[in-house]
């Protein structure tokens, strides 16, 4: 804003646009983690580029229309997600020439081990529950299996619900490559899901 | 979403399962991963809000951070000008010198507890006196001569 001072219809401006910031963060946040989670596979860094994301959006785009908030969210996830398995490939190189360390359980692993938490629960999960959770664990577990761009096509079109054109805006490609990172993510995932999907 | 994987206004079975799968293991995530995620989008939307103040208002908020030293300069400021800018102490006619300051000595005097006693009291007699006195001296001419 270049105006020194702001009037009261711009305050009101900019509060509304907050709001619709912050109602747009609050809606997009659990779906963003769970498509950076499938990426990552590690919860803590699948949240780090969630928070980054958010941040970088609000510092930059805030004043973009709130239409094209949503693609250019997953754009910035992109990068992010990008940056963090670059810096994993980099880390694991320097860890491999290390002597030590390299196998087996950490202390960390020992601490986060919680004898409650594992503990079978007295109460027997309904059939339905059940149902579902194996349901959950088999398609996670095959969207995880698929290629990176596959398994981005996928979700952003069939998991956010973004359409073609905001797809290949945050795949940063073209409306083509994402309908056929699509179409065969679908026939994998079919393929592997068998008919109990269908 | 309304249209299928070729931009057709078709979504298979397949898809619309798979999707509320999705929609239902998001809706399980753990009180604790929803809670970091709140969290971020809090201090996001802080960063926002600091963005988003006025360039008015960001300056006063800087200039905070300067209040304490300021008022410290404030008032040695003050302490000077009122040091320096003290009136001068009114002495007797006769003790003034000749630029209507009082002298060195005459501080000393002033400065004595007996003589502010001696001031404090107001003698008015005894300055007519003096200044009499002083008349006197100076129309007789020098003592001796």
């Amino acid at each position: 804003m270049p105006a020194a001072v702001r009037g009261p219809g711009e305050l009101a401006a900019s509060d509304s646009k907050s709001r619709a910031l912050d109602q747009f963060l609050a809606t997009v946040e659990r779906k963003a983690f769970k498509v950076a989670r499938f990426a990552l596979r590690h919860e803590d860094d699948a949240l780090d580029a969630v928070q980054d994301a958010m941040l970088s959006l609000v510092t930059a785009y805030a004043e973009r229309p709130c239409e094209e908030w949503k693609p250019l969210f997953y754009r910035i996830l992109d990068n992010k997600v990008r940056d963090m398995q670059r810096r994993r490939t980099v880390r694991g190189r320097v860890m491999s020439w290390l002597p030590v360390g390299g196998g087996g359980q950490s202390d960390d692993d020992h601490e986060d081990w919680d004898p409650i938490a594992q503990a079978a629960s007295a109460d027997p999960a309904p059939p339905r529950r059940l149902e579902i959770d194996e349901a959950i664990g088999a398609l996670e577990q095959a969207i995880g299996a698929l290629p990176a761009r596959q398994q981005q096509a996928f979700l952003m079109r069939n998991f956010e619900g973004l359409d073609v054109a905001e797809t290949a805006t945050a795949m940063g490609c073209s409306e083509g490559s994402v309908k056929t990172h699509y179409f065969r993510a679908l026939q994998t995932l079919r393929a592997q899901l068998g008919d109990f999907w269908t | 979403m309304s249209t299928g994987p070729g931009g057709s206004d078709e979504r298979s079975e397949f898809e619309r399962r798979t999707q509320a799968v999705l929609d239902e293991s998001t809706a399980r995530l753990d009180g604790s991963v929803r809670s970091r995620l709140n969290q971020a989008r809090h201090a996001a939307m802080a960063a926002h809000a600091e963005r988003s103040r006025s360039p008015l208002a960001r300056f006063f908020g800087a200039r905070r951070l300067f209040a304490p030293a300021g008022a410290v300069a404030a008032v040695a400021v003050l302490a000077l000008v009122l040091w320096t800018g003290r009136p001068a102490v009114q002495a007797p006619l006769g003790a003034m010198n000749a630029d209507g300051t009082a002298a060195i000595e005459d501080l000393e005097l002033l400065a004595d507890n007996d003589a502010l006693e001696l001031a404090s009291e107001a003698d008015v007699e005894f300055y007519e006196w003096a200044l009499a006195e002083s008349d006197n001296e100076s129309g007789a001419g020098p003592v001796g001569s």
